[in-house]
């Protein structure tokens, strides 16, 4: 339950108090972010979760606060984007205007649905790389939708710890890898638009 | 009629869980460096400036706000169950009218006084049994010891009673009683005693006469 005069919480605010701290915050919200009224969305949330004792109060003890933030801003936009793009997907191939949402302009939701056309094409890619690992795929169906840290996630998967975090290093490094590879491939491509932009040039001025 | 829930598509899913997760392996990196460089790490990857002013009270009071409402976040295990569930806002119950102050009922006082005194008197009188039978038995009384010199000096001194010699007679028996009070009460020596003080009071008359 949100409780900002809860003892975790007074920390937090005392950490929020500090010089500069609150605008790290909402830039590391805009990293994650469309727009800035977005970015501020993902700070109102992760404020309410970190001053709630129950879900993702900063303790001292374990990480950072900038760095505890971090992971809660990232969880919040995690979420928030997942349940926004599960919406865009229900769009049944109409224009943008249709899928805007009130406050959100149109070329933002087409950057976005470039974005996740991105995101779809890599998925896929790190799907077809996971299809016969059937402990990878079992580990993303049940860790996407819950929260869980390593121990409740062994839990719900009835796997011994040990095994949770070799088969997520196991997807992680197949993630690596595929975007390694996009990263290559577009690389390879904006350098021969480029080759192909000078010849073009070139050919024009002779 | 609710519009049935938007299908995600899973590489789209997919994607996102595997992009989550390359962060979080980044914060172990993270966590190892001091608290300047973390900083300086955080601002170098983190975006653009915000043009729109806002304070941290103005987002501390949206936050307050926003918590008051159903939260679209909400506690970690409760909300993302379903997945892509759709965010639905739940507008709150109204809430229930206070009920009406209540009066507490006159409830007749049972007085149990003689009760509890006797409670009471039972326990302290088990009480003083108890702390008196933990009480180890007070010591019993003795005659002193016997005392030879004593003996001898009182035998002396009837010796002398018998002989008429009062004056030595008296003498062993007052030094006798000083080293032993207990036997100056013995009926022997009370007579003893009495004799020497009638023959006094039978000289002192002829002696005070004999002054005067």
């Amino acid at each position: 339950m949100y409780d900002p005069k809860a003892p975790s919480s007074l920390l937090a605010i005392t950490e929020l108090h500090k010089p500069g701290m609150f605008g790290i915050l909402r830039r590391m919200a805009m990293r994650k972010a469309r727009h800035e009224q977005e970015a501020d969305d993902f700070v109102s949330h992760s404020l309410i979760r970190v001053l709630d004792p129950d879900d993702m109060p900063w303790l001292p003890v374990i990480r950072q606060f900038l760095l505890h933030m971090r992971v809660v801003i990232r969880r919040v936009s995690y979420r928030m984007n997942r349940s926004k793009r599960a919406h865009a997907e229900v769009s049944d191939g109409g224009e943008a205007q249709e899928t805007a949402e009130s406050g959100e302009r149109v070329d933002e939701v087409i950057d976005d649905k470039r974005a996740i056309e991105t995101r779809k094409m890599l998925g896929a890619r790190l799907l077809d790389r996971v299809k016969d690992d059937a402990d990878a795929l079992e580990y993303f169906r049940v860790a996407k939708t819950d929260e869980l840290e390593p121990a409740g996630l062994a839990a719900a998967l009835k796997w011994p710890p040990e095994k949770v975090h070799l088969v997520r290093k196991r997807f992680v490094y197949h993630a690596q890898a595929v975007y390694q590879e996009w990263q290559d491939d577009e690389a390879r491509r904006m350098k021969t638009l480029r080759e192909q932009a000078t010849t073009d040039s070139k050919g024009e001025r002779s | 009629m609710n519009p049935p829930p938007p299908k995600s598509d899973p590489a789209l899913a997919a994607w996102l869980f595997a992009e989550k997760l390359l962060e979080e392996e980044d914060d172990a990196r993270l966590a190892k460096l001091t608290d300047e460089e973390l900083r300086a790490e955080l601002e170098a990857e983190a975006g653009s400036e915000p043009k729109r002013p806002w304070s941290l009270e103005e987002a501390l009071a949206a936050a307050a706000e926003l918590a008051s409402k159903a939260p679209v976040t909400g506690t970690a295990t409760n909300t993302a169950k379903v997945e892509d569930a759709p965010v639905v806002t739940k507008e709150l119950p109204a809430a229930p009218a206070p009920p009406a102050e209540k009066i507490a009922p006159v409830v007749p006082i049972r007085r149990i006084r003689w009760r509890t005194v006797g409670i009471l008197m039972a326990a302290s009188f088990v009480l003083v049994m108890g702390i008196k039978a933990a009480q180890p038995p007070p010591p019993v009384g003795h005659a002193p010891p016997y005392d030879p010199v004593a003996e001898a000096l009182r035998e002396k001194a009837f010796a002398a009673c018998e002989a008429k010699d009062w004056a030595h007679c008296r003498q062993w028996l007052d030094e006798a009683a000083a080293r032993d009070p207990y036997g100056d009460g013995a009926f022997e020596v009370q007579q003893a005693r009495e004799a020497i003080a009638a023959i006094g009071d039978a000289q002192r008359p002829k002696a005070s006469g004999g002054d005067h």
